[in-house]
């Protein structure tokens, strides 16, 4: 029988799998922002169990960074959804191209 | 002042003005580039009278070392080119004659350009044109002659291209650069060879190394070095092959046409072959094909003469032809009557060109001799000088012309390397010359004026010039056509051949040119007297009789000419419908611009055609291109790797982040 953050960390993994595909087939940018916001909780997740079975506090206190960081990335990720979306009325990944070789 | 500083002056006074006109006074008032000019000019003419009558004359040679120009190792030494001057008897004179004539152009000049805008291009020019000349005649060595050599021709490519923007004028200008460079790799090949021979190129030094065992030994070396030096004549003073150039070059301004291609540039291979005649006399192969050169040039140009129209280009063929007399005069031994007449041709086609230039002036850019006609009623100054010129030319007995052309005539029959047969050549072309020059006289100057009747079916747009009365020029202009002409008249006098001197009463042995050239000549003379005993004199009757048959068929081709054309230009048609084909390929200069075009231009040009097709197009420009093409595809490939799209860069990440849990894993 699987202890709960035994069960925590097999969930944070299916969390992981879904927000990665999520960024890798998304083709809005706001979608694969959210996804991204998946991913960061999917590893939040992992700390916390991982925490929680080694006994250590380490993990926890990671997760606070994490959390912190995702904040100041959807701030600044949604700030450039913006400017970008006024410049070419477009948040699609697929129309940003530029740097094609 | 020293004499070594007077001689840098005279060197470096032209140039000041070159550059002076040419960059700081391009905006000044006309009077002040003139003046600049005409004096840059004339203070050199001044210091060259010093030096011609001080030390010249007393039989120094002056030399002047400006600095060490040319350094480099050369068989286990050094050779050393020093930019040293050097002037004697034989560069006194091309100095006189340069800055003397000169002078006088840049007057005229000043006043034949005054209806021209920017003048001061065409005088920084001219002063850039008496540098290199002067340079070419002082240098003490053949690389500062070379200098002077290349840089005439330049300057002489500027001012026949000087109205530019004529295509004519600028395809004229190249004609000329492009016959001379010709000929200047003859000088190049030459100056080459006296390093590895003699292993210097100053030509006191070659004359001191060239004893006559080395000639013996070196036989093949010497001819090569005579024949090359000729190469660089032909070129550079208008013989045959490379002739073509000159009548081309009339198309500069009148003034270029009297002192580059008459009196001194076009000279400038008679002065070279005197500065190494003590080389050439000691190869026979070489001196006879020069006089054979010569002699055929004066005729072929002269037989050109005979049917041409336009003012400018009776005289052009008339220089070519004259030059024949000096290149012959210098193949057969008589460097010194070379000479003369360089000097009194410098002075009789001067004044020529300077009185056509004068009539075209006042006819506003007529040329063509139909069109004129009695202009000797409305400018006398210039006909009447016109006038002493053709006498001279056509050796009038008692004007320069005759001494000097009798001289080197009486030397082709007798002289060290003559022939008869280079003395008929010779006396052909002096009949044509008779011919040609008394017919444009007379259809320019005498006769009824047709000059009227031009207008009616001359419509050009800007006719209202030509209704102004046609009227002789200001002092500036007939001022030199004056002192040209009593030069003309005098000229002569120090050649004159021993047979008159000695009825005269004349008590030397030579007369003043021999005299005064002996020291320039000196080892030539010992050469060709060992080599050919003293048959170098004839005797005074044959003296006479060569005097008397020139003079007689100069009288009776000129009498020709005069009853031929009493009527008027159309006088000569019925010789001309009689020998109609003849005449028409005499008209069209023997058609040999076309066969050069045929034989060597157009095949050049197909070979140029084939090196850019396959040199060119397909090897370099096929490296250049194909290479980074073929680059280019190889990376293209790898460059579409690079989509720019977000997914797939995440789809890469995701299999390697697979990967390497797979590879950490397992």
């Amino acid at each position: 029988m699987l202890t709960l953050p035994e069960l925590g960390l097999y969930f944070s993994f299916l969390l992981f799998l879904v927000g990665l595909a999520g960024v890798m087939f998304r083709k809005n940018i706001l979608f694969m922002m959210l996804s991204v916001e998946i991913l960061l909780n999917a590893a939040n997740l992992a700390f916390v169990c991982a925490s929680k079975l080694t006994g250590t506090m380490d993990g926890q206190v990671v997760m606070f960074f994490v959390m912190a960081v995702a904040a100041c990335e959807a701030a600044i990720g949604l700030a450039l959804i913006i400017a970008l979306y006024r410049t070419k009325a477009s948040i699609e990944a697929d129309d940003l191209k530029a740097l094609r070789g | 002042m020293n004499y070594q500083a007077m001689l840098a002056a005279i060197l470096l006074i032209p140039l000041l003005g070159a550059l002076l006109n040419g960059f700081l006074l391009r905006s000044a008032p006309r009077v002040v580039t003139v003046s600049v000019a005409t004096l840059a000019i004339f203070i050199p003419f001044i210091f060259s009278c010093l030096l011609f009558f001080g030390p010249v004359n007393a039989g120094e040679v002056v030399r002047t070392d400006l600095f060490n120009w040319i350094s480099v190792p050369f068989q286990g030494g050094h050779l050393d080119i020093p930019f040293a001057l050097t002037v004697d008897r034989l560069s006194a004179i091309l100095l006189l004659i340069i800055t003397g004539v000169g002078s006088l152009i840049h007057l005229y000049a000043g006043e034949y350009m005054s209806h021209e805008e920017g003048v001061y291009r065409f005088f920084a020019y001219l002063n850039l044109f008496v540098f290199s000349m002067l340079s070419l005649v002082l240098g003490a060595n053949m690389v500062v002659t070379f200098l002077g050599w290349e840089g005439v021709g330049v300057c002489s490519y500027l001012l026949i291209g000087y109205w530019y923007s004529d295509e004519a004028n600028a395809r004229a200008g190249m004609k000329a650069f492009i016959a001379n460079r010709v000929g200047d790799l003859g000088f190049l090949l030459a100056m080459f060879m006296s390093v590895k021979l003699f292993g210097t190129v100053d030509y006191s030094k070659i004359a001191a190394a060239l004893t006559n065992e080395l000639a013996a030994n070196n036989a093949p070396m010497i001819t090569a070095i005579g024949l090359c030096l000729l190469l660089g004549v032909t070129g550079k003073s208008a013989q045959l092959p490379l002739y073509i150039w000159l009548p081309d070059a009339m198309a500069g301004p009148t003034p270029v046409s009297a002192l580059i291609h008459a009196a001194t540039m076009v000279t400038s291979g008679i002065y070279l072959m005197t500065r190494m005649s003590f080389l050439l006399v000691h190869s026979h192969t070489a001196m006879t094909t020069i006089a054979v050169i010569g002699a055929c040039t004066a005729l072929f140009a002269a037989t050109i003469g005979l049917v041409q129209n336009d003012i400018k280009k009776v005289l052009a063929y008339s220089t070519v032809s004259q030059l024949g007399f000096m290149v012959l005069g210098c193949g057969v031994g008589a460097f010194q009557f070379g000479v003369a007449h360089l000097m009194t041709h410098a002075f009789f086609k001067a004044l020529l060109f300077l009185g056509a230039g004068s009539v075209i002036h006042a006819m506003h850019h007529e040329q063509d001799i139909r069109k004129m006609g009695g202009l000797i009623k409305k400018m006398p100054i210039t006909g009447w000088t016109f006038v002493i010129g053709t006498l001279a030319i056509i050796g009038f007995p008692g004007l320069s012309g005759f001494f000097s052309k009798d001289e080197i005539l009486y030397n082709a029959w007798t002289g060290p390397f003559g022939h008869p047969l280079l003395w008929a050549l010779g006396a052909g072309a002096a009949a044509c010359t008779s011919f040609y020059m008394v017919r444009l006289t007379y259809l320019v100057f005498f006769g009824e004026s047709r000059v009227e009747h031009a207008h009616g079916h001359h419509g050009h747009g800007h006719d209202h010039h030509h209704h102004h009365e046609i009227h002789e020029n200001p002092l500036a202009m007939t001022l030199p056509l004056m002192i040209l002409a009593l030069l003309s008249i005098v000229g002569g006098y120090v050649s004159m051949p021993h047979a008159i001197m000695h009825t005269l009463g004349v008590h030397a042995n030579e007369n003043i040119i021999t005299e005064w050239l002996s020291p320039v000549l000196a080892s030539a003379k010992e050469v060709m007297s060992a080599g050919h005993g003293e048959e170098g004199h004839g005797s005074a009757s044959l003296e006479w009789g060569l005097m008397g048959a020139s003079t007689l068929v100069m009288l009776i081709m000129s009498g020709f000419a005069l009853s031929l054309y009493k009527v008027g230009p159309k006088g000569g048609d019925s010789i001309a419908n009689a020998v109609g084909g003849l005449y028409r390929l005499i008209l069209d200069k023997w058609r040999i611009d076309e066969l050069y075009q045929g034989v060597i231009i157009e095949p050049l040009k197909k070979v140029g055609d084939a090196f850019f097709k396959f040199g060119d197009r397909a090897l370099i420009e096929g490296i250049i291109n194909e290479g980074p093409r073929g680059i280019y595809l190889v990376t293209s490939v790898l460059s579409d790797v690079q989509s720019g799209l977000v997914r797939n860069y995440l789809k890469v990440v995701f299999i390697a982040m697979v990967a390497l849990c797979a590879w950490i894993l397992i």
